[in-house]
Order: C-alpha cells, then structure tokens, then sequence
C-alpha cells in the first residue's frame, strides 16, 4: 500500500517536472528562435560587405555589393547621445524629488505620472514631438527625434533612480544625516553616490530601451538613410527606423542591409544588457 | 554632578500613533558615559535618536518635550536640526562607513561638508587626529585609500567613530554600538569609549546589562518607553530600587 502510493507520488512528481519543463522551453523558444534568426541573415549580409557594412554607405540597388550602414549609425549614435543629454538629467532630478519628498501631494503626482508614462504608448510621443516642435520648424530633424526619444527615456530612469535611492541602506541614510549636512547635500554628496550603480544599471537601460525604439521617431525624425552628413536641425534617420523602411521595400539589397542592420542593433542592446548586468552583480553594500 | 551637557524635560515621541518614549527626563554629566539600556523595544534607540534630532527625518515621528544641549533648548523652533546633529556625533548599531568611499573620505567627508577646514593640510591633519582618537590610525595609515568597506568589522565600526569625531562634537551618541560585533572587538570598542569620555560624554545605548555595568558611570533603565530607574552604575547594579530594575537585572523581565 504503502509502495503503490509512493510510486504513484513519484509518478506525478515526474509528470509535473516534465511539463513545467517543456512549457519552459516553449516559452523561450520564439526567443532563441528570434535571435538565431537575426544571426544567421545578419552575418549573411554583413560577411557580403566585410567592414564595409560599418563604413560606408547603403547601396541597396546592388545586392552583391550592398554597401552598409554608416550614415544611419552616425545619425543613431548622435540621437543617442543628445536624447541622453536633454533626458538623464532631467530624469535624476525628478528621481532625487520623487524619492526624497516622497509625502509631498505633486512628488506622489509626478511619480504616479512617471510610472504611467514608462508604459505609454511611444506613438503618441512621436505625434506629440510632431505637433510642438516639427510642425513650427517645418521639417523633420534629429533634434526632434532625440527630444521624442527623451520623453519615452526619461520616466523608466526617473523610476529607477528613485527606487535606487530609496533602496539605500536606512543606517547610511542615518549616518550621512547624523553629519550635520542639509538634505540636499546629504543626497548628491552621499546617497547618489552610494547608489550610483543601481543608478547606472537605471541609466544604461533606459539607454538600450531608446536605442532601439522606432515608433517616436517615425514622424520626428524623418529618414534619410544616406545622407553623408549628420546634422542634429535635419533630418537623419536611425537603425530602428532603416530596418523598418528597408525591410519593407522590393529588392534582395534592402533586405540584406536591413537583416544587417538588425544584427547591428542586436549586438549594441545586448552588450549594454550585458554591462547593465555585470553591474548589478557587483551592487555591494 | 557638575552642570550637565544634556538634559531632557518631559520628553514624549509617538511614531505613527504608538507612544514610544513616555516622559522621559534625565541628564547627562560632563565626561561620563551615560548607559540608556533596557529590553529590546523598550524605546531605547528612538529616545537616542530624538536625543540629536535624527527623528526629523522620518515623517511619522513626532516629538513633545524639550531637549538642552548646553542650556539651549534643541527643539526651539529657532534652532536648525542641521546645527544640532553638527554638534552631537552618532555611532550606529551596524558599523555603517559610507561603502562607495575610502577610509580617508569617510573620515574627510565631514568636516568637508561642513567647511571646517580652509586647507587640504588641515583637513590630514584632521583626519589623522580623528583616526587616532579612533584608536585605527596604526592599522590604516599605509592604505588611507582602501574603499572602507573592506575592512573588518571592528575597524568599520571605528572607522564610523571616527567619523563622528572629526566633526568635534560636543556629545556622543552611540546606538548599541558593539552589538553586531565579536568580543575581541567589542572590548576595543569598550575601551576606547572609556578613554573618549575624559574628552566627550557619551550615551551609550546598550541591550546588555554587563556592557553597561564595564563601561557606565551613569546607567538608566528604560521599559516600554518610560525610564524606570536611574543612577551612578554601581549603585544601580548593587541596589536596585525599583522592582523592575531588579528584576531585568536577574533576568526575569
């Protein structure tokens, strides 16, 4: 009796493990699916142009000789960089008031407001950007693109810098008040500091999020993928935006460049994903 | 009993709505250390804490009574808590150095703050001094800037006491300042308070009986917030007058 029921429980601890196991794997399958995908047809059409890819222009026309991506990585690179610079440290400020004037009616607002907008549908900030700042500049330019993209950037980094400097450790709250310093000091000469790699990590995803957002740049940007000059007041395009444009268009040389470019883009998410990690790994108190 | 540094009136504190500290009154003599000890949540460390007005930091906490530092009422509506917790140092339960700066920032980050020193010379020397007070300067000279949470726990816990000292305070709180460390440590600790005191009083918050009784001039009793018995450490210890200190000190509370 007491075997039969033993074996029956070992039975359905087995089939239990088995199925949690398979819905695992079908639940990472598309994932590994998705990134062996990008591989394969990104090193296809990458090994077609060698270092070219990086360096020189598209030259979608011609499939066996496709050129690369270099306007496009120029003009990402500096949409990066300027969204980083109007966006993170607006983002700190708003992190250091959500958290330190936590009772405050408008810090409660503006934190309930963040935590909405992290999930707000990047869309409408592109056709907000168009209206208020296209529209009267009266064409599309990078610097348009670069505010649309610190608007989606700078609620997820308020929110984690808050939740980082609420994180400190109470005692060294204590300890950096216990000094006799102001609350101002005690969080930018103290507490920033003590929590600056989770502010980091923050900062660096929200960094990987608009690297490779599309939507807010679709009607700020404008979309020149070849133009050999980039210009923060004109338009330029972004990799997101090419492989949108490109994937879409007949003809092998599109393509290739496209599945090129979305390697590109993998590559440069992952490794800040990456570094992102490794941080958090050391966050030692 | 020479003037004493610090003297508490009527002293209450609620935080949220539970009454913590229940009327409190004592004072502190000149170049004693003064042991608040008692049962875990008898409102020991919440008393400590309204002692330097730390407690304004946390919303919930509210605070009734008064508080003299030298005759100057701390909770006068006049006075800064800023100048108030510049002029009495904290130790803490958990030996709390800032973790992302070096030994020798720990120590600096103070007086830089707090713009006592015109020179980077002034501010070693400083630094030194307080290292030395903290009886750590032998073991940490050579590697001023070593990140401080690699040393030990001991050493952590001195590096925070010099901490304290850099700013020259005029009172020392301390906050069950050995309870997370070994007995090696603990007695270091021991006696640098004992050697500190010819200098700055201390209050000594302490969950143990016999630290109190190695170290206390002065020791209070405190239970569920309201302090019970109070009175030069010998005498507390030999004979009790009231029945509750008689009875924490056999054990049976």
């Amino acid at each position: 009796m007491a075997r039969a029921s033993s074996r029956l429980r070992q039975l359905k601890n087995f089939t239990g493990l088995a199925a949690i196991t398979l819905l695992s794997i079908l639940a990472i399958l598309p994932l590994f699916h998705i990134i062996g995908t990008v591989a394969i047809n990104g090193l296809k059409a990458i090994t077609r142009s060698g270092l070219d890819f990086l360096t020189k222009p598209p030259n979608p026309l011609n499939p066996s000789q496709p050129g690369g991506i270099a306007p496009v990585l120029k003009d990402s690179l500096l949409l990066v960089i300027l969204s980083s610079i109007i966006g993170i440290p607006l983002a700190l400020l708003t992190g250091v008031f959500i958290s330190e004037f936590r009772s405050a009616t408008i810090s409660r607002l503006v934190f309930t407001l963040s935590l909405l907008l992290v999930e707000f549908p990047t869309i409408l900030v592109g056709l907000y950007v168009y209206s208020v700042i296209v529209k009267p500049m009266g064409h599309y330019s990078l610097l348009a693109g670069a505010i649309s993209l610190s608007l989606v950037m700078m609620p997820y980094v308020a929110v984690q810098v808050s939740e980082a400097l609420r994180n400190t450790p109470r005692d060294v709250r204590e300890a950096a008040f216990s000094l006799g310093v102001s609350r101002t000091r005690v969080v930018y000469n103290i507490l920033l500091g003590a929590a600056r790699k989770s502010i980091i990590v923050g900062v660096l995803i929200g960094v990987a999020k608009i690297a490779g957002e599309t939507a807010p740049l679709l009607f700020t940007a404008g979309g020149s993928f070849t133009s050999q000059t980039t210009c923060a007041l004109k338009p330029g395009g972004a990799i997101p935006l090419m492989i949108y444009e490109y994937i879409q268009q007949p003809g092998e040389g599109y393509r290739i460049l496209a599945w090129g470019a979305s390697l590109i883009l993998l590559l440069v998410v992952f490794t800040i994903m990456i570094i992102a990690k490794i941080l958090v790994k050391e966050v030692k108190l | 009993m020479s003037t004493p540094v610090l003297r508490v009136r009527n002293l209450n504190v609620w935080l949220s709505n539970h009454h913590i500290v229940r009327q409190v009154n004592m004072e502190v003599p000149d170049k004693c250390v003064y042991a608040l000890m008692g049962p875990s949540g008898s409102g020991k460390s919440t008393l400590l804490r309204a002692l330097n007005r730390l407690l304004d930091i946390y919303e919930e906490a509210r605070v009734e009574g008064e508080v003299l530092l030298d005759g100057v009422n701390i909770y006068d509506p006049k006075v800064d808590p800023i100048w108030v917790r510049r002029r009495i140092g904290m130790v803490f339960q958990y030996p709390n150095p800032f973790p992302h700066m070096s030994i020798y920032d720990n120590v600096a980050i103070g007086p830089k703050l707090n713009r006592m020193v015109k020179s980077k010379r002034e501010l070693d020397e400083l630094v030194k001094w307080a290292l030395e007070k903290a009886y750590l300067w032998d073991e940490v000279k050579n590697r001023l800037d070593m990140p401080a949470s690699k040393l030990s726990g001991g050493q952590k816990q001195r590096l925070s006491i010099a901490r304290a000292l850099a700013l020259k305070p005029r009172l020392l709180l301390m906050d069950e300042p050995t309870a997370n460390l070994d007995p090696v440590a603990t007695e270091k600790i021991e006696e640098l308070i004992v050697e500190l005191k010819k200098e700055i009083p201390i209050v000594l918050v302490t969950h143990s009986p016999e630290q109190a009784a190695r170290i206390a001039d002065y020791t209070a009793f405190l239970y569920r917030g309201e302090l019970i018995e109070v009175g030069p450490t010998g005498r507390i210890f030999t004979q009790p007058r009231h029945p509750l200190t008689e009875k924490y000190l056999l054990r049976r509370l």
